[in-house]
């Protein structure tokens, strides 16, 4: 996927063996940000269906075997995107090679959006409305019917997604190439300050501003749904807070009463189910999808079966993790004591 | 050997040069990320390999006096790396399972304690991490 000379003819080949005709691709140009995924956007005009279209468009692969930092599949983000795309402000999904056989690795082709990085549009325009637009945005992913995604996408296999998660937690340790007693602590503590439960939904699990840009309307579009999974909704509002820590602002806390009161109205959901004590609980466990995948691919770079400087890059954001998961049991469990 | 000047220094002078010399050198936005990674990371093996036997030596003795184990190190024993980093992370899954009782038990005294070794844990490594910029996220 890195040679501008040969992907416009394996780009050409994808799309004719979708049904398209007349087409030409050109402008092929390597982008960053893809962060687990190679990303490339190109011109290209064709016909399909019987009408022509032409525009930007964003291919994302898979990198080469052994130096992605998660392992996810491009089938399903596939599904899952022409799944949420009419509920949602996202970029549609428009071809898959699902095996890599024309691109050379499983990839998929989605629209390109001329929508802004959310950080550099905030250090621009301010907060503005941002905490209501990301309640409308949080709140639309939650209350997409799960009748409606995809049957492959993982659901809670126990029934119960706090006790598939923190059952991620302890296995995650288990599994590390070394013994983590920080993740046994968090695992213990989050099962003895369950919060009420709410019912499932779609969990984007990588909901962050990474993964949103804003539009010229100021809407927030949301990217990225290769982690996505059925499980407890408030998972993404603690991810959400978890990353802003590293990669501040945290839009959330700008307007805590406005954002929770906009989701809350939106998903129904009560005072008691989110509040800003729940958050803080899901600011621990909501990380777990990711960790998980990081410390996976760590062990496998220590076993000596795997070696990128973007792993053991990457893997340091452990370090960040365990220190802000502490102090937000600390800060959590301070407020419970009060509550007693 | 020559041990002078250390190899955290050294690490040093390198993350450095890289930042000064190669990094303005580069256009290409990918390699831009992959040096930057580079970059931070040897910034922190520099402070890591500076302290992290004597640190990982030092915690097996606090986990030990933690979970009321005698203490294991003995005079002579292995101080390559690797031998050091199998001890310590035997002592890790010892404090786990400590914690794990703790909370099993309810024995919020215990869990005090053992918590005491995390805390310090985590100091040390935020001393590596120094601040954290999540090069190559868009």
């Amino acid at each position: 996927m890195q040679d501008p000379e040969v992907m416009p003819e394996k780009i050409t080949a994808l799309l004719e063996a979708n049904g398209a005709s007349d087409i030409t691709v050109d402008g092929y140009e390597a982008m960053t940000g893809g962060y687990s995924r190679l990303m490339a956007q190109f011109e290209a005009s064709f016909t399909i269906g019987g009408t022509s279209e032409s525009g930007t468009y964003v291919l994302r692969g898979d990198p080469p075997e052994g130096t992605a930092i998660i392992d996810t599949d491009r089938t399903q983000e596939f599904e899952v995107l022409q799944a949420v795309e009419p509920h949602l402000n996202t970029p549609a999904a428009r071809f898959l090679d699902s095996d890599g056989a024309f691109i050379g690795t499983p990839a998929l082709v989605l629209d390109f959006t001329t929508a802004e990085s959310t950080l550099p549009w905030i250090e621009q325009n301010g907060l503005t409305t941002l905490p209501e637009k990301l309640a409308e945005l949080a709140g639309a992913v939650h209350t997409i019917p799960v009748d409606d995604l995809p049957s492959s996408l993982q659901r809670p296999a126990s029934g119960d997604p706090l006790t598939d998660q923190i059952a991620m937690w302890k296995h995650t340790a288990h599994e590390h190439v070394e013994a983590l007693p920080i993740f046994h602590y968090v695992a213990s503590w989050l099962d003895t300050h369950r919060p009420p439960s709410v019912p499932v939904s779609l969990v984007h699990h990588d909901f962050s501003t990474a993964n949103m840009l804003v539009d010229e309307q100021g809407d927030l579009v949301i990217i990225d749904f290769e982690l996505a999974s059925v499980g407890d909704p408030r998972e993404d509002l603690g991810y959400f807070k978890a990353y802003a820590q590293a990669a501040p602002p945290d839009i959330i806390d700008e307007n805590p009463e406005a954002f929770l009161n906009r989701y809350r109205e939106i998903t129904g959901f009560s005072e008691d189910q989110v509040n800003p004590a729940v958050l803080t609980y899901f600011l621990v466990l909501g990380v777990i999808g990711v960790v998980s995948q990081l410390s996976a691919t760590g062990s496998s770079m220590a076993r000596g079966n795997t070696s990128s400087t973007n792993i053991a890059f990457t893997l340091d954001g452990l370090l960040f993790g365990q220190a802000a998961w502490m102090a937000a049991t600390d800060a959590l469990e301070a407020v419970l004591d009060g509550e007693e | 050997m020559l041990t002078q000047p250390t190899t955290d220094k050294i690490l040093l002078a390198i993350a450095d040069d890289l930042n000064a010399v190669i990094a303005p050198a580069i256009e290409d936005e990918q390699a831009k990320v992959l040096l930057g990674q580079a970059e931070q990371l040897l910034r922190r093996l520099s402070r890591r390999s500076a302290s992290e036997i004597a640190w990982m030596v030092e915690e097996i003795a606090q986990i030990e006096d933690a979970i009321g184990q005698e203490r294991s190190q003995v005079e002579g024993e292995s101080l390559l790396l690797s031998d050091v980093a199998e001890r310590y992370s035997q002592a890790s899954q010892a404090l786990a399972e400590a914690i794990d009782e703790a909370f099993e038990s309810g024995d919020r005294q215990k869990l005090g304690e053992l918590k005491q070794v995390l805390t310090s844990r985590i100091a040390r490594e935020q001393e590596i991490l120094g601040q954290l910029d999540l090069i190559g996220r868009g």
